[in-house]
C-alpha cells in the first residue's frame, strides 16, 4: 500500500468524529445527567442480563435516546461561488420596478390550474402572495444593490420579473449568474435572488430552494441573506417535505429569526421556529432547540410537532419530568382537538404514548418503582389498535413485563405478536424472549422448541438476506432495490421479500423516496420549459442540470439509508441467532447439571385473556380485542 | 504519553487518589472518544449517543478511577464496550420517531464535496470492518490517533512486539482490500 493511500484512508478516518458543535451538545447532556446518574448509584437506562451468560439488551429503554433517523439533506448545488464581502446598496442607480410583482401578475395573469407539464407554453399559474417583507419594502427591495449600471441582461431580467414573465426573467438572468456579463458581484448576487423568486413563482419549488440554499450558504455576506428568510418560510408551505429546508434555515441566527420572522404571518413564523429548532436539535444544541420549540404557539399547525420534539430533546438530556410533561401535552392536544388537522397528528400522538412509556420504563428501572412501571404499561396500552405502532407497543410491553418479573403477561404479549394478525410484521426477538422465559421456568423442552422454531424460520432467511445485501452494496443499487420494492417491481427471493418490505416500510424512507420522486417530477417539468421556445433552452438545460444533481445526491442518501436498513436487519438477525445459540447452550448445560431431570409440571400451559377483556376462551383462535391482554401461564418445573 | 492530565487535587495528593473533573476530562478527550467510537464501528447517527454513554460511564466511575492506568487507556476500554453494545442494539429497523435533519450546516464544502467526503469515510470504515478487532484497534490508535506504540500496546493489553505485528498485519490486510477493488 502506498503512503498516499494510507494517508487518504487515515485522513478520512480522522474526520470521522463528532464536530465541535456536536460535542458541545454531548457535553451539555453529559454534565446535566452526571449528577442524577451518580445519585441513582449508576443504574443504567439499558436493560439487564436476563440469564447467566446471556446479556440481552432491552432495546425499549434505549429507544428514546436514539438519534432519529437521518433525512436526506437537501442535495443542493451552489450556484455562484463568491469570495468577497457584501456590497453596500446604492439605491437610485439601478432601475426599480414600477409595479409590484403581485399586482402586475394579478392584472395580467388569468387564473390557472396548478402547474402542468406544458407550463412553459401556457400562461403560468397565478403567483403566490409575495412574502410580506417584500411588500413592506416595496419595489425598491428588488433593485440591484450596486452603483455600476446593470448589464442589459440583468436589467431585462428584472424588468421581465416585474412584469410577471417568470420564465423569460430566468432566461435573461442566467448569463448574469454564469458570469457571462460584465455585472459586478453585487449584480450577480441580485440576479441570484431574482432568479430564486422567479422560480418560486413558476412553482418550481425545488429549483427555487436550490437557489435560495446557495444564497444562504454564503451567509450574511450575501446581500439577500435576510431577504431570503421569508421566501424560505413560503417555500416551507409548498415543498412536500419542509424539513428539507432545515439546513438553509439553520444558517440564520436566533435573533435574525425573531427580527425578520415576526413580520410574517404567525403560522409561517411558527414553522420557522420549528425548523430552526430542528436544526439546533440536529446539532445537539438541545437547550437552544427546546427554547425554540417552546416558542411555537398553541394552535399553530406545528405546535404538536414542536412539543413532541421538545420531549425528545428532554429525553436526550435525560430530564424525565419535562419530557413527560411535553409528551403528555401532545396527547392532551390531540384529545382536546387542539392538534389541528395535520396528516400525521394521530401518529405523533401514538409516538408520544410510546415515548411516555419508554420514559416511565427507564425511570421505573432506575428507581425500582412498580408504580412507575405501571405507568409505562398504561402508556403502552394507550396506543390504539389501529395504529401502525400498536405491535411495537405490545412488543415493548413484553420486554418490560418480563424484566419486571411478570412472565405470564410477557409471554401473553409474545403470544399475541406471533399470532396471524401480525403476519406481515417481524419480531424475531419475540422468539428470544419466549425461549428465555421458558428456560427460566425450567421448561427446557419447550424452550428448545422455541429455539428450533426460530432457527427453522430465520436461518435460511438470514443467508438469503446477506446475499441480497451483498448484491446491493452501494447506494445506487440499494436505491434501485428500494424503489423496486416500494413500487412492487422487485423480484426477490420469496423468503426474504417480506422481511425486506418490512425493513423498507417506514415513513422515513417514504419521505426520502418522495423527495427523490418530487425532484424527478420537477426535472421532467423543466424539460418541457423550452418546448416551442428556443430562447428558454439554455435556462431549461441549466435548471435540469441543477435538479439532476440534486436528485442524484438525494437518491444517493436515500440509497445509503436503505442499505443501512438492510444491513441492520442482517446484523440484527445474526445477533439474535447468537443469542439463541446462547440459550441453547444454557439448556444443554442445565441438562448436564441436572441429569435427573425436573419435576413434572402440575398443569399444562394455559392461555387466557385478562378477565375484563376475555372474548372467548382461547382454543387456538385469536381475538383481536384480546391480543394485548393474553396471559400465558407456564408452570415452573425448577426444583428448589 | 499524556502531557496534561486533568485532575483536581484535594488535600494531600500523596495520601488520597487524585480526583478528576468530569468537564475537564470531557474537554480533553471527547474528540478522541468520538473518533475512537466511530473507528470501532459505531454508526454516524449513533455517535453522539455512544459518546454520551461513554462519558456517563466516566461520570459514574471517575471517582473510583485510581490512575493506575492512563486515562486514555481507560477511556478506550470503555469505548470498546460501548461500541460493542451499540452495534448490538440492532433493533432499529422499527421506525424512529422523526426524521433527522440534515448534517449540521456551517461547513464550506459543496454538496458534491460533502458526498465525496462521506463516501471516502464510508469506504475507509468498510476497510476497517475487514480487520479483526485486535488489528483494527492497533491500526486506529497508531495511525489515526497517532499514539506511541508503547501506549497502544498498553491500551490493547499486549506486548509491544505483538502490537507492531498487528499493525503490519492490519496494513497488509488493508492493502489486499484496496487491491481487490471496492471495499
Amino acid at each position: 500500500m502506498s503512503d498516499a493511500e494510507i494517508r487518504d484512508l487515515v485522513g478520512a478516518l480522522r474526520s470521522s468524529g463528532l464536530s465541535v458543535r456536536e460535542l458541545g451538545g454531548v457535553r451539555e447532556a453529559v454534565l446535566a445527567a452526571a449528577k442524577p446518574v451518580a445519585a441513582t448509584g449508576g443504574t443504567t437506562l439499558l436493560g439487564s442480563g436476563l440469564i447467566k451468560g446471556l446479556a440481552m439488551v432491552a432495546v425499549i429503554a434505549t429507544a428514546p435516546l436514539l438519534p432519529p433517523e437521518p433525512a436526506p439533506p437537501r442535495a443542493l448545488a451552489p450556484l455562484v461561488q463568491h469570495t468577497s464581502g457584501r456590497t453596500a446598496p446604492r439605491p437610485g442607480v439601478w432601475p426599480t420596478l414600477e409595479v409590484a410583482p403581485r399586482a402586475a401578475a394579478a392584472a395580467t395573469r388569468p387564473q390557472a390550474a396548478p402547474i402542468a407539464p406544458a407550463w412553459a407554453t401556457t400562461p403560468p399559474p397565478p403567483p403566490p402572495a409575495e412574502p410580506p417583507l417584500l411588500a413592506l419594502n416595496g419595489p425598491a427591495a428588488i433593485a440591484p444593490p450596486d452603483e455600476l449600471p446593470p448589464s442589459e441582461a440583468l436589467a431585462d431580467g428584472i424588468r421581465r420579473y416585474a412584469r410577471g414573465e417568470w420564465a423569460e426573467a430566468a432566461a435573461a438572468l442566467l448569463p448574469v449568474l454564469e458570469g457571462r456579463t460584465a455585472d459586478s458581484l453585487a449584480g450577480r448576487q441580485h440576479a441570484q435572488l431574482v432568479l430564486a423568486k422567479a422560480l418560486f413563482h413558476l412553482r418550481l419549488y425545488h429549483a427555487s430552494a436550490i437557489v435560495f440554499d446557495a444564497i444562504t450558504r454564503e451567509g450574511e455576506s450575501h446581500p439577500a441573506f435576510e431577504e431570503s428568510l421569508p421566501w424560505l418560510a413560503q417555500l416551507a408551505e409548498h415543498l412536500p417535505e419542509p424539513t428539507a429546508l432545515i439546513e438553509s434555515i439553520g444558517r440564520y441566527r436566533r435573533e435574525q429569526l425573531s427580527r425578520l420572522g415576526r413580520r410574517l404571518p404567525a403560522a409561517q413564523y411558527d414553522e420557522l421556529l420549528y425548523l430552526l429548532g430542528r436544526d439546533r436539535y440536529a446539532r445537539r444544541d438541545l437547550s437552544g432547540a427546546i427554547a425554540l420549540f417552546r416558542e411555537v404557539r398553541p394552535g399553530s399547525p406545528r405546535y404538536v410537532h414542536a412539543r413532541f420534539f421538545e420531549g425528545v430533546s428532554h429525553v436526550r438530556l435525560r430530564r424525565a419530568r419535562p419530557a413527560v410533561a411535553a409528551f403528555r401535552e401532545v396527547t392532551r392536544a390531540f384529545d382536546e382537538g387542539r392538534a389541528g388537522d395535520l396528516d400525521d397528528a394521530a401518529r405523533l400522538r401514538d409516538l408520544a404514548w410510546l415515548s411516555l412509556a419508554r420514559v416511565y420504563y427507564s425511570a421505573g428501572r432506575a428507581n425500582g418503582s412498580p408504580r412507575v412501571l405501571g405507568n409505562a404499561v398504561d402508556a403502552w396500552n394507550r396506543v390504539p389498535e389501529d395504529s401502525e405502532h400498536w405491535p411495537d407497543a405490545i412488543f415493548e410491553q413484553a420486554w418490560a413485563l418480563f424484566v419486571s418479573g411478570e412472565h405470564d403477561r410477557a409471554l401473553g404479549r409474545v403470544h399475541a405478536l406471533l399470532s396471524p394478525y401480525f403476519e406481515d410484521r417481524h419480531y424475531p426477538e419475540a422468539y428470544v424472549l419466549r425461549a428465555v422465559a421458558l428456560y427460566q421456568r425450567c421448561q427446557l423442552d419447550a424452550s428448545e422448541q422455541t429455539v428450533e422454531a426460530f432457527h427453522r424460520k430465520y436461518d435460511p432467511v438470514h443467508g438469503a438476506l446477506r446475499r441480497t445485501l451483498a448484491r446491493h452494496g452501494d447506494p445506487a443499487r440499494a436505491f434501485s432495490l428500494l424503489d423496486a420494492v416500494r413500487s412492487g417491481r422487485a423480484s426477490l427471493d420469496p423468503r426474504v421479500a417480506r422481511l425486506v418490505r418490512s425493513a423498507f416500510d417506514d415513513r422515513e424512507l417514504s419521505r426520502h423516496l418522495s423527495e427523490v420522486r418530487a425532484l424527478s417530477e420537477e426535472d421532467a417539468r423543466v424539460a418541457g420549459l423550452a418546448a416551442g421556445k428556443p430562447h428558454l433552452e439554455p435556462v431549461a438545460a441549466w435548471l435540469g442540470q441543477e435538479l439532476a444533481v440534486a436528485r442524484a445526491l438525494a437518491a444517493d442518501r436515500t440509497g445509503e439509508l436503505a442499505h443501512l436498513r438492510l444491513e441492520r436487519l442482517v446484523d440484527e438477525l445474526g445477533e439474535l441467532m447468537n443469542q439463541m445459540d446462547a440459550v441453547q447452550l444454557e439448556i444443554h448445560t442445565e441438562r448436564r447439571r441436572r441429569p435427573q431431570g425436573y419435576a413434572a409440571a402440575e398443569d399444562d400451559v394455559t392461555i387466557v385473556a385478562d378477565q375484563e377483556h376475555v372474548v372467548w376462551p382461547f382454543r387456538g383462535e385469536y381475538w383481536e380485542d384480546e391480543l394485548p391482554y393474553y396471559r400465558v401461564h407456564v408452570p415452573g418445573r425448577c426444583q428448589r | 504519553m499524556e502531557a496534561t492530565f486533568p485532575k483536581v487535587e484535594e488535600g494531600d495528593a500523596r495520601a488520597e487518589p487524585a480526583r478528576y473533573d468530569l468537564a475537564e476530562v470531557f474537554d480533553a478527550h471527547a474528540a478522541y472518544v468520538s473518533r475512537a467510537l466511530r473507528c470501532l464501528g459505531v454508526r454516524d447517527r449513533e455517535l453522539g449517543d455512544a459518546c454520551q454513554e461513554v462519558f456517563l460511564v466516566v461520570a459514574r466511575r471517575l471517582d473510583a478511577f485510581e490512575g493506575r492506568a492512563q486515562l486514555r487507556t481507560w477511556l478506550y476500554a470503555i469505548c470498546v464496550r460501548q461500541a460493542m453494545r451499540f452495534r448490538r442494539r440492532a433493533a432499529r429497523r422499527r421506525e424512529d420517531a422523526v426524521a433527522e435533519p440534515p448534517e449540521p450546516p456551517g461547513r464550506v464544502a459543496t454538496p458534491q464535496e460533502e458526498v465525496e467526503q462521506r463516501r471516502r469515510l464510508a469506504d475507509a470504515l468498510r476497510i476497517l470492518d475487514r480487520l479483526d478487532a485486535d488489528k483494527r484497534a492497533v491500526f486506529v490508535l497508531y495511525e489515526v490517533e497517532q499514539l506511541p506504540m508503547s501506549e497502544v500496546a498498553e491500551i490493547v493489553g499486549c506486548p509491544l512486539q505483538t502490537a507492531y505485528s498487528r499493525l503490519y498485519a492490519a496494513r497488509r490486510r488493508i492493502a489486499e482490500t484496496l487491491r481487490e477493488g471496492t471495499p
